[in-house]
This record gives C-alpha cells, structure tokens and sequence, in this order.
C-alpha cells in the first residue's frame, strides 16, 4: 500500500470511529439537552471529519459535514437550541456521512440531491425560525446556558509550536491569521530562540508568539484555530479580564506580575530584583506571618498540582492503539501452548526433585500465570458497548411503528470474548427487533391495558460462575401458547393431539419456519427467524431459554460459556481417568462419609452443616468400572444457584486449564463441555456442571 | 441402486482389519500415528474409542473393528491410529481410526477397480466405494466421508437412571 | 558578494538558500541580498530572515538586504515581525 492510500485508510478508520461517538453522543444529548460537553464533543467530532476529509480529498465529505459543523457552532454558542429536529437532523448527517464513506470506498456516486435535503433542513433551523425545544426531563430550570457570547474579553494567548512544527505542514502564519479574523489581535513574535546561521536548521522552528486578543468570541472557539497543531505545540489561553466579576478594580498590570504569569521571570528572579531579599515564603516565615510548615505544605501542594497535571498529560497521551485481530489470535494460542508447556515443565520438576529447579519453575509458573491473565484480557471487550448500539435501534424503529419504547442496560462492564460478542450481534438484534415488532403493544392498547404508555425493553448481563447469562426482556404482550399452539398444528410441526407443556410450547418458536406475525412486517420478518437465533447460540455453546407470562412480558436468556481459551479448573480423578471442573462453579470439597450420606427415600443427599445437598454419583453417571476406593471425596458446586454434589474418587487440585474443543463430531455431547492436556499429554475432559445437573 | 462410478487412478493407503485389507484415499490422510493412551468419553457408543493429543489439539479416535461389526482386539505393537481429513456437515475435521496395523501406499489403476459387491461382505455396502485387486489381494476401498458421516457418527448419549433421582432430589 | 533570491523563500527553498550564503560568507565577509523578486513567503522564510540579521548584527559581517520584496513584509506584518528599515 503506497503512503496516500494508507493515509487514507487510516482516514476512514478514525472517521467511521468519530461517526460511532457521534451517534452515541447524540443519543446522550437527546436525553441531557443541557449538556454542553456533548455538544462541544459533537462540534469536535464534526470539525475533525471536515478537516482530515478536505486533507484527504473526501471533498463531498468535507463540503457537507462543514453544513453540519456550522450548525453546531450556532448550537454551541445558544444560538440554535436543542430540540428534537435537530437531533434527528444530526443523526440523519451522521448517517448521510456514513454512507459517502462507503460510496467512497466503492467507488460509486453520491446522492447530492439527499445532501442538499439535509443541508436546507439544517439552515431552516437557524435562528429566526423557532422549533419546539427539547424539554429535559429535570424539575430545573431549561434554560441552555449561553456561553458568554456576546461580550467582549480579552485573553493571553501563548502559542510556543514544537520545533517539528513546519515538517509537519503547519504554515503558523494562516493560524495567526484566523486569529486575527476573531477580533482585535496583537501579535508579537519571539525570535530569541533563533540561532545565528551557523547554527541554524532552517526547517526547525524557533519562533514563539505571544499574542493579546480582544474578541466577542468563546475561548473554543480560541482553540479551535489551533485545532490541527493542538499535538504540535505548547498553547496556553488566558482571560485577561473577567466582566462578570463586578466591582473589581481593572488595574493595568505590572510588568513584574506580566513577567511572573507568563513565565517569563521566576518569582525569585522578581524579588531578587525588587528587594534583594529572600523568597516570599522565607520573607512570610522570617515575619512570622505564616508557619513554616504551612509554607511547607503551600509547597508540597505547588509540587503536587504540577505533578497531577504532568500525570494527566501523560494519561492522555497513553491512549489504545490499534492491532489486527488475528495477531492478537496467535498471541492467544502461544500462551495457550506455554501454558501447556509449564505444566510439563511443573510435573518433570517436581519429579527430579531438585530445589533449585523447582523454584525456577514455580517462578515461572507465576509468570505465565500474568502473561496468561493480561493476554485473555486482551480480547475481553466490554459487552455494554454492543448495548448502546442497539439504543439506537431501539430509537428509530419504535418511532417507525408508532410505539413508545425504552432501552435500559445492565451490566455493560460484563466483559465477553471478541468473537462471541461479534456473533452475538446479530441474534440480539433479532431478539430486540421481535421485542419492537411483536413484544411491546402500541401506547393506546398499552393504556387500555392499565401499563404506562412506554415500554422498556432490558438487556442485562452477568457472570455466573462459568458462564455470562443475557437477558432481553420486556414489559410488553407476552406469549400466548394458544396462538403458538395453533400456528405449530397449521405448519404441521405438531401432530393434532400432542399435550405439550408450557415451556415445550415455547420452544416451538425455535422450530424453522416459524413466524407468529400477523403481518410479517419488514421489520423481523425477513426470513431470519428465532432457530437462526438458536443455532447462532448454540454454535457459541451457549444456551437459550424463554420465559414469559401473557399480558405481562417475555424474557429471553441467552447462556454463554466463557469462551475463554483457558479458565482456572479443579482436577479430579475417577479411577484412572482425569476430569476438569470449572473452578468457579465450585464451593467447596469434602470427604463423603458412608455414613453420613443419607439415602432418604433412595435419594442421595448429604447433610453439610445443616443444609441438604443433593449429590451425583459420577461413577455411576459415566459407567466407571474400576473399583472404587474406600474414601470418596464430594467436589460441592453452585449451579443456577443450587447446591449440587459430584462424587468422585479424589481431588487433585487447581489446575490451569487450557480448553481445546472437542470438534463438531461431538458438538452433541451433553455432560462435557470440552477437553484439556495435561502434563503428561494425556487428554482430560472438562465437565460441564449445568448439563450433568439436568 | 448405485450410479456406476468412474474410477479414477489414485493412491491409497491400505490397512488390515481382522483378515481384509482395506484402503483409504490417500489424499484424505493426514499422518499415522502408533497407539497412544485414548481418553475415554462417558456414554460414547462402544465404537467411539475416546480422544487424543495431537500436537495439542483434541482428536476423537474410532474403532474401525466395532463399526463394522467385529469383534473388539487387543491392541498389538502394530496397532495405529490413522488420522484423517474428513468433512463433518461442511466443517473439515481430523478424526482418527483405529487400525490393526498399516500396510503401504499404493497406486491402483482404474483398471484395477470395480464397482463395490451387492453381498458378500459384512460391511454397509454404502461405506464400500469399490473393490481393488493387487497381487492376489481383494481390497476394499473406503467412503471415508460416508464412513464417518454425521449420521454414522451420531454420538447420542445413553441417559442413565441417576439423572432422575437428581431431579426429584432438587424437587 | 551578491545573491539574489529568486521568488519563493518559503519552507521548501530555505535550507538550500541558507547552504549558499554560508558558502557566500566564506569565501567573502561582504554579502548583498536581493529580495525584490521574491513573490511568496512564509513563516520559514521570515524565520530565515531574522536569523541572518541576527548574525550580521553580532558578527559585524555586512550583510546588505536590497528590498524587502511586498510579499516579505506581508507575511512579517501578520505573523508580528518587524524588520528594521534597511542597513
């Protein structure tokens, strides 16, 4: 790829990214119209999409994106108020910029005419022509605070551009310029810096500038000018003068206190000067006036403000870089194997029995323990972000058909592998959309029905123990199995007389070809139905459940394993065979007492401290044959928040469980849920604890 | 009724079960491996040996014998697993087949082949993609992929009695 | 010694016009400058500028600039530089 086409690709990556921030910011602004960091974020976004795409030659980009960013200037300046037009208007852009970019990519034209639609519905919205503002949902009061627009003030403007300032294409004579155009400027250049010409890099910049601006223009917009060096210089902006501190006395300046805020004479410097004497702490101590510790700590306090703002810099300059999945996949599987190669390493050690080696290997299991940990943590992405896309499906959609409905969230931070939350993407909007088109009722029939007029739909999520369990649920029509019943007997997917119970009858909905909808609308109909869903479920191991009750809503769990590539297990053996439970699925371990367990009514139930815990024979449950040892032990599990046994012949220990699927000629196994390596090579079955407990 | 087959000319790699000689297309062997530990999985149906290590990934292993209906053998210093490319409902797998020893790589001629008997052998006539003659020798060429399809393979777990105390204890 | 710039003293030209009058001040400590032709200027430029009147202005090297050409005295004026009248 030669360097413009990589310049552009990188191009179109950070636009499509700002255009993800655009729309969530919007839906946040939607909801917090008072809100002015959103709507600064928005302009920000805007300006950079405008600039970056002129830079580039995305010009139709650049053209129609300036309409936008225009009108969020007015916007942020409270010259256009917040209102629902207008955000359905930036969304509309958003999604007009979108799709340029794909016509860019592809090749193809573009819609001016869509362009120009847009462009004249955001001019119409400017002042003179009042819509209905947004009314925020707070009890205080709604007025958007303008910020200081029409008054006059005067700041410092420090502009010191880093040598590289000129390689990198910045021309300082059009920032100063653009300067100039916001109102009454002085510009003074400092060239102290430039050397003589035998030492000079002439395309080094050695100039700094102070400038003095008087303008009726907001400290944004201030920066702005200096938008596209902002990493290429040092800028400081100061008020000068405050008008609305009433009552103070406008002093011209002294030069020494001039000198002292720009930096340019040291406080010591200036009281060396003026006094020949000591410093003002010294000179306050001496006098008596302040406690030396006080001084003290007004240092300490100095030193840690600049240390924080140093800490900050650094902080944001240490931002997230980006890496291309399948590194990231070969990087997962080199762990995997070396965390397969350290417990060859462990069993051998501990052999020999040497104790040097021994330590070595018990360091280095420490090592890929956190080599392990960070790597998996690597591909966890945070599910809530999946969330918050669908808030704007959720958005459009609804208003397409004429309903009210919410999206609340829960547990976003609940992190899930890449992959599952990318195949699970398509399944969830499935699931939202039936919620949409079928679940939520419309607001007179809701009304009727004694529910407030908007629905809500919820999506939820939440580790247990060794899976993430996701649940869409809503308040709106439930399922009526009468209906599902009659339309399974006219697809034939019932024979006539079958009594089935409430839960088969929802899984009816599963079965291929089986759509309730009245008027398949275009909305979920699609020949995408709910076995698609499972399928997509299942083939991410997971599971998927419905509940729900006629008039009051429907709940679909999703259950997924932790698709991690390796988990913390607990090792057990029965007989001569090896298996692996997944550590966070287990509780406890005790011996199992003959005794002591119970046979009431041929049922197996232990008795542990008080509580009753039922209990699974493995060795019966697999068809063991060896001989069972005189002491079993009970590995106690917590699954679906019950309390179950497994009763196995000993308990080996934890153990860094690498999981290796066992392949689609088992993908319908129930008890196991995959398999590991161990030590000595052999092969070791994971256990799955939900399946056995069914 | 089977559509005549052309056969073409290919490689085979040929292997013993019992008394026969049976061969598999060369091209869907991966390698062949000596006897290793098998790790057996609960409620298999007695074909389905259990799973190995290959170089780290997880490989099921099945006795060729107690598909086709003989008896259980022990195994032997010849006894091998030949590990083969198979497509299970459009996903390439590896799987691996227990095998009393391995003979050699051949090359049959077309001429060489004929269409598959209607009787006479003990195995599923659909399994047979033909029969090939070297030196004295009948040999019996496997449809690796019929061998081992979903529905051959259909590894449905036998449910045991525990389960249904389980739930009446959870009751 | 007399160089004359042509018209562009802009970031692209200003290495190799200050590789020649470092040429031009060795072999002679009396150089001319002819700026009249110039037409474009930036910020470089000017910085260029101030750097050879730094110099001359210590060292003592003569160093005479003929004509600030209009575009010169633009971009100075903007980016708040002043050139003293001519030597």
């Amino acid at each position: 790829m030669n360097d413009a086409s990589q310049h552009i690709e990188v191009y179109r990556q950070e636009a499509e990214e700002l255009l993800v921030e655009i729309e969530a910011t919007v839906l946040e602004l939607e909801e917090n119209p008072d809100d002015i960091e959103s709507i600064n974020k928005l302009f920000r976004a805007m300006h950079t999409i405008k600039g970056s795409g002129a830079m580039f030659g995305f010009d139709d980009i650049a053209g129609f994106t300036h309409h936008v960013e225009t009108t969020l200037d007015m916007v942020r300046n409270g010259k256009i108020p917040v209102s629902k037009p207008l955000i359905n208007l930036i969304l509309a852009s958003r999604d007009r910029i979108n799709e340029m970019l794909d016509a860019a990519s592809k090749g193809s034209a573009v819609n001016h005419e869509e362009n120009e639609n847009i462009i004249a519905s955001l001019n119409a919205l400017q002042p003179g022509k009042a819509p209905d503002l947004i009314q925020p949902k707070k009890e205080t009061s709604s007025e958007i605070p303008v910020q200081g627009a029409e008054e006059e003030s005067t700041y410092r403007i420090r502009f010191s551009p880093h040598p590289d300032l000129f390689s990198s294409g910045t021309e300082p004579s059009m920032i100063l310029e653009e300067l100039r155009n916001l109102g009454e400027a002085t510009i003074i250049a400092q060239q102290r810096n430039i050397p003589d010409l035998d030492d000079l890099h002439p395309e080094s910049c050695y100039l700094y500038w102070d400038i003095i601006l008087t303008t009726r223009k907001t400290i944004n917009e201030i920066k702005d000018v200096f938008i596209f060096v902002e990493d290429n210089c040092d800028l400081s902006i100061n008020i000068l003068n405050d008008e609305k501190m009433p009552g103070e006395e406008k002093e011209p300046k002294k030069i020494g206190e001039i000198l002292l805020e720009r930096k340019d004479l040291k406080p010591e410097d200036l009281q060396g000067i003026l006094s020949n004497q000591k410093r003002i702490g010294e000179l306050l101590v001496d006098a008596k006036i302040v406690d030396p510790n006080l001084v003290e700590s007004a240092l300490a306090e100095q030193k840690h403000l600049k240390q924080v703002t140093e800490k900050q810099k650094q902080k944001q300059a240490a931002s997230s870089i980006r890496v291309p999945a399948d590194k990231l996949d070969t990087l997962v599987d080199l762990v995997g194997e070396m965390v397969t190669a350290q417990a060859r390493l462990n069993q051998k050690a501990s052999e020999l029995n040497n104790s040097d080696l021994t330590l070595i290997t018990e360091e280095i299991e420490r090592l890929v323990a956190g080599l392990r940990d960070n790597t998996m943590s690597l591909r966890m992405l945070q599910i809530g972000v999946t969330f918050s896309s669908f808030k704007r499906l959720v958005r459009d959609l609804s208003a397409e058909l004429g309903k009210e409905i919410i999206l609340t969230t829960d547990g976003g931070e609940t992190e899930l592998d890449k992959t599952v939350i990318e195949r699970l993407n398509d399944p969830l909007v499935h699931i939202i959309r039936n919620s949409i088109d079928h679940g939520i009722e419309n607001p007179e029939v809701r009304k009727q029905a004694g529910k407030p007029a908007q629905g809500t739909i919820n999506l939820s999520a939440r580790h247990t123990g060794a899976h993430v369990a996701i649940q869409i649920s809503d308040d709106g029509a439930g399922l009526d199995t009468q209906v599902i019943r009659a339309k399974a007997l006219e697809k034939g997917l019932i024979p006539l007389d079958e009594n089935l119970t409430e839960k088969e009858i929802f899984q009816l909905i599963f079965a291929p070809g089986f759509s309730t909808a009245k008027s398949v609308t275009d909305v979920s109909g699609r020949g995408v139905g709910m076995d698609v869903v499972k399928r997509n479920v299942e083939s991410l191991r997971g599971t998927i459940e419905i509940e729900s009750q006629k008039g009051k809503g429907t709940a679909i769990i999703l259950k997924l394993p932790l698709t991690l590539a390796i988990i913390d297990g607990l090792m057990v053996n029965i007989g001569n065979d090896y298996f692996i439970l997944p550590l966070s699925s287990v509780e406890e371990c005790v011996e199992l007492d003959k005794k002591k367990a119970d046979k009431i009514k041929g049922r197996n139930i232990l008795n542990v401290r008080g509580e009753v815990v039922p209990y699974v024979r493995l060795r019966d449950q697999f068809e063991i044959k060896s001989e069972k040892p005189e002491l079993e032990h009970i590995v106690i599990t917590e699954v679906n928040g019950e309390r179950i046994g497994f009763v196995v012949d000993n308990v080996i220990g934890g153990h860094q469980t690498v999981i290796k699927s066992l392949g689609p000629a088992f993908k319908d196994i129930q008890d196991v849920s995959g398999a590991t390596i161990l030590g000595d090579g052999t092969v070791a079955l994971i256990l799955d604890v939900n399946k056995l407990v069914r | 009724m089977k559509e005549q087959e052309t056969f073409e000319t290919g490689q085979f790699l040929t292997f013993r079960l019992d008394e026969e000689i049976y061969a598999l297309d060369i091209l869907q062997v991966r390698e062949v491996l000596d006897y290793t530990t098998i790790t057996k999985v609960p409620k298999m149906p007695q074909f389905m040996r259990g799973v190995i290590n290959l170089r780290g990934g997880v490989v099921p292993v099945i006795d060729l014998r107690l598909k086709f209906g003989l008896n259980m053998s022990d195994n032997t210093v010849d006894t091998c697993i030949i590990i083969m490319e198979i497509n299970l409902d459009g996903e390439t797998t590896l799987l691996g087949a227990l095998a009393d020893s391995v003979q050699e790589v051949i090359t049959l001629d077309s001429e060489m082949i004929e269409p598959p008997p209607k009787i006479g052998t003990r195995l599923n006539t659909e399994f047979i993609k033909g029969m090939g003659k070297k030196n004295d020798d009948f040999i019996i060429l496997l449809d690796i992929d019929r061998v081992f399809s979903s529905e051959e393979l259909s590894l449905v777990q036998v449910n045991h009695e525990p389960k249904a105390e389980m739930s009446q204890a959870l009751a | 010694m007399n160089l004359t710039v042509e018209k562009k003293l802009t970031i692209y030209e200003v290495t190799e016009i200050h590789e020649k009058i470092l040429t031009c001040l060795n072999k002679d400590t009396h150089l001319q400058m002819d700026l009249s032709h110039v037409t474009e200027c930036d910020t470089a430029g000017i910085q260029l500028l101030c750097s050879i009147l730094r110099t001359a202005r210590k060292k003592g090297e003569t160093i005479t600039i003929h004509s600030f050409s209009r575009a010169i005295q633009n971009t100075a004026r903007i980016i708040g530089i002043e050139f003293a009248a001519e030597k």
